[in-house]
């Protein structure tokens, strides 16, 4: 468990350095993943929870591991199972030295508002009591327990799942799909040299040694709501940013009105749910901070289209008749909805 | 003398005459016209039509029952069709009655028939009147000859056989001309009516000859807003969109470029004309007024380079 280091408020402009800063880390640590890297900075600096998705043995624990150790703050990690409860987060129950019975405060309640990254692994593999009981956790930061309501301020949810194996999961509810900002797809490192050094290179061999190899506690975690208010603040999005972003949301609800087509699929009849509000924020969210990130004090399209899939992927729900080629027609249906939506 | 014979004729001819008038006035009804038609040359299965006008008196008034019925009158005759339509005015009643006949009867000599008369009843109140409508005796002609003509022919049904009417064709060309100008005049006009509402695609054209017109258009006003020069980059940004066929962003010009080379030697321009959008739209800066200008030329350059350029 990390405890806070940073006690002193960062400048506006030190955090430009900080992020800068534990992105080498983490990349330092695990190899070919700065794209992701940069998106789970950005889901971080927008207050979001993130979803990492992939194959087995692709790293999604190891890099989530690495990334809550890096930002810093109490953190707390729960493996997904099917016997799993909900009062399993909550609390645990044991037989004292007194040889009484003795109820503690469980994973989510140990730190009180110091909590600053829950982490789920394998969460498909928990049932829908447990997910109902995340929902509030992610959406309110608060859960009630022992008659008293505990509130995580600077609550950020880190979940994964593997795509591979389907027998003893329980699918994610939209809702609860809905919470996360971010779906991350996770692949290996496709450069030749990076896949040797994993191979090779003895540093990679043990997980646990790498994860606390990273640097720790980079981030002052107690002011990351700060600086994200601060963000959305200070950087502006002009009327013509808003028109575009506007239609670009609405063009993947409604394909067919801005005459989106894609082969062998009935636009009309594609969507059947699709961004909503708390969609669209995170995107306009994402947005800024991705604009922030690279040192401009206003939003263009650009940002959109770097997190566009990693927001809306997830949030898009087709029609069951599509369903069976879900991830080529929404890529395909982004993919349009990118070249048919002009701005300015 | 002379004039007491006068006197003696004059009522003569008065009775005489007042008594045809009374029995003229005496009938209740008659018989105006008839028409039956040909009463020869009749050929098995013809129709023939049997048109009576009767012109009755009031108050009198036809029994619809004494109407013939229509069907089967005999083994060769059938009555098809029965209408009566009236006619009424104060002083008569006019019945058209329409009879429509079929003869079936297969004559081997030309045959005198007879369609047998009908009696119509006409009541008023208590009184009744009769009026017949007389026989009509008209010949049937066979269709055939008694023996086929000809050597080696047999008596049976394909002897009699002969030859199909060939169909008679009429001319189309008339209406084909008339449908061909028609066509050619709508087409015409529908063609106009495109090209005067700008619809009309411009073929072989350069879009950024349509974006370098409207830039001038723009360009011809007194006053320029900010709203002018953005409508400028906008126009700009459409010409490059619709010559990639997609959206292109200020990201994606090394890719425009890589797909369009003919625009390679123009990457400075563009690059700049981007920021420059970039700026406006996006950052709110008040565009530079020299901007409408680096449009232009912008656009000019872009045309004579486009390879699809027909018309500069």
């Amino acid at each position: 468990m990390n405890q806070p280091t940073h006690a002193s408020v960062p400048a506006m402009s030190d955090w430009h350095k900080l992020i800068q800063k534990t992105e080498q880390s983490i990349n330092q640590t695990i190899l070919g993943q700065e794209a992701i890297v940069r998106q789970m900075m950005i889901a971080t600096l927008s207050r979001g929870h993130i979803l990492l998705e992939g194959d087995v043995g692709v790293g999604k624990t190891t890099l989530l591991k690495t990334v809550a150790e890096t930002l810093g703050g109490c953190f707390e990690r729960i493996e997904g199972t099917i016997d799993l409860m909900p009062h399993d987060l909550v609390y645990y129950t044991y037989i004292a030295e007194s040889g009484k019975p003795g109820v503690s405060p469980g994973p989510v309640l140990k730190h009180g508002d110091a909590l600053s990254i829950f982490f789920f692994n394998e969460i498909n593999r928990a049932r829908p009591q447990v997910h109902s009981l995340l929902l509030r956790i992610m959406a309110e930061r608060s859960v009630h327990a022992f008659n008293q309501t505990y509130h995580f301020p600077h609550l950020q949810v880190f979940a994964d799942r593997n795509r591979i194996e389907k027998d003893e999961t329980f699918e994610l509810p939209a809702a609860a799909r809905d919470r996360f900002m971010m779906e991350l797809h996770v692949e290996q490192p496709k450069a030749e040299a990076q896949l040797k050094d994993l191979m090779f290179n003895p540093r990679f061999h043990d997980a646990d040694k790498l994860v606390n190899s990273a640097e720790k506690a980079i981030l002052p975690y107690q002011h990351l709501n700060d600086i994200a208010v601060q963000i959305q603040q200070q950087v502006k999005a002009s009327s013509a940013l808003q028109d575009y972003g506007f239609h670009l949301c609405r063009a993947l609800r409604e394909p067919g009105e801005y005459g989106i087509q894609i082969s062998d699929v009935e636009v009309s009849k594609l969507i059947k749910g699709g961004m909503g509000p708390r969609g669209i924020s995170y995107l306009a969210r994402g947005a800024r901070v991705n604009a922030w990130l690279n040192q401009r004090e206003a939003i263009i399209p650009e940002d959109f289209h770097v997190i566009i899939k990693q927001i809306a992927k997830h949030r898009i729900f087709l029609n069951p008749v599509y369903d069976y080629n879900r991830e080529q027609i929404i890529d395909a249906l982004i993919a349009a909805a990118l070249d048919t939506i002009a701005s300015p | 003398m002379q004039n007491s014979l006068l006197i003696s004729v004059l009522i003569v001819w008065l009775t005489a005459s007042s008594a045809v008038l009374a029995d003229e006035t005496s009938v209740v009804a008659r018989i105006l016209q008839q028409d039956q038609g040909r009463s020869y040359g009749v050929m098995v299965g013809d129709m023939i039509h049997q048109r009576f006008v009767v012109e009755v008196k009031p108050p009198y008034s036809i029994i619809q029952s004494s109407l013939p019925q229509s069907g089967e009158l005999n083994y060769w005759l059938e009555l098809r069709d029965v209408a009566v339509s009236t006619k009424e005015s104060d002083d008569r009643t006019l019945y058209l009655i329409d009879l429509k006949y079929q003869t079936f009867y297969a004559p081997l000599d030309v045959r005198t028939l007879t369609i047998p008369g009908i009696k119509l009843d006409f009541s008023a109140g208590e009184q009744r009147f009769q009026l017949h409508l007389p026989d009509w005796q008209f010949t049937m002609s066979p269709i055939k000859e008694i023996t086929p003509g000809g050597v080696g022919n047999n008596n049976n049904a394909a002897a009699f056989m002969k030859a199909a009417i060939a169909p008679k064709t009429f001319s189309l060309d008339e209406l084909n001309q008339r449908l061909g100008l028609l066509a050619a005049a709508t087409s015409m006009v529908v063609i106009a009516l495109l090209w005067l509402n700008g619809l009309l695609p411009k073929l072989g054209q350069s879009p950024f000859i349509g974006a370098a017109r409207q830039i001038r258009r723009i360009k011809r006003r007194r006053h320029t807003a900010r709203e002018d020069y953005l409508a400028c980059l906008q126009s700009v940004h459409q010409a490059i969109n619709q010559r990639a066929q997609t959206t292109v962003f200020a990201g994606q010009l090394d890719d425009f470029l890589a797909q369009f080379p003919q625009f390679s030697s123009l990457r400075d321009e563009l690059t700049m004309f981007f920021r420059q959008s970039r700026d406006a739209f996006f950052m709110d800066k008040q565009p530079d007024p020299i901007l409408i200008n680096d449009c232009l030329d912008l656009c000019r350059e872009m045309a004579a380079a486009d390879k699809v350029t027909a018309v500069k």
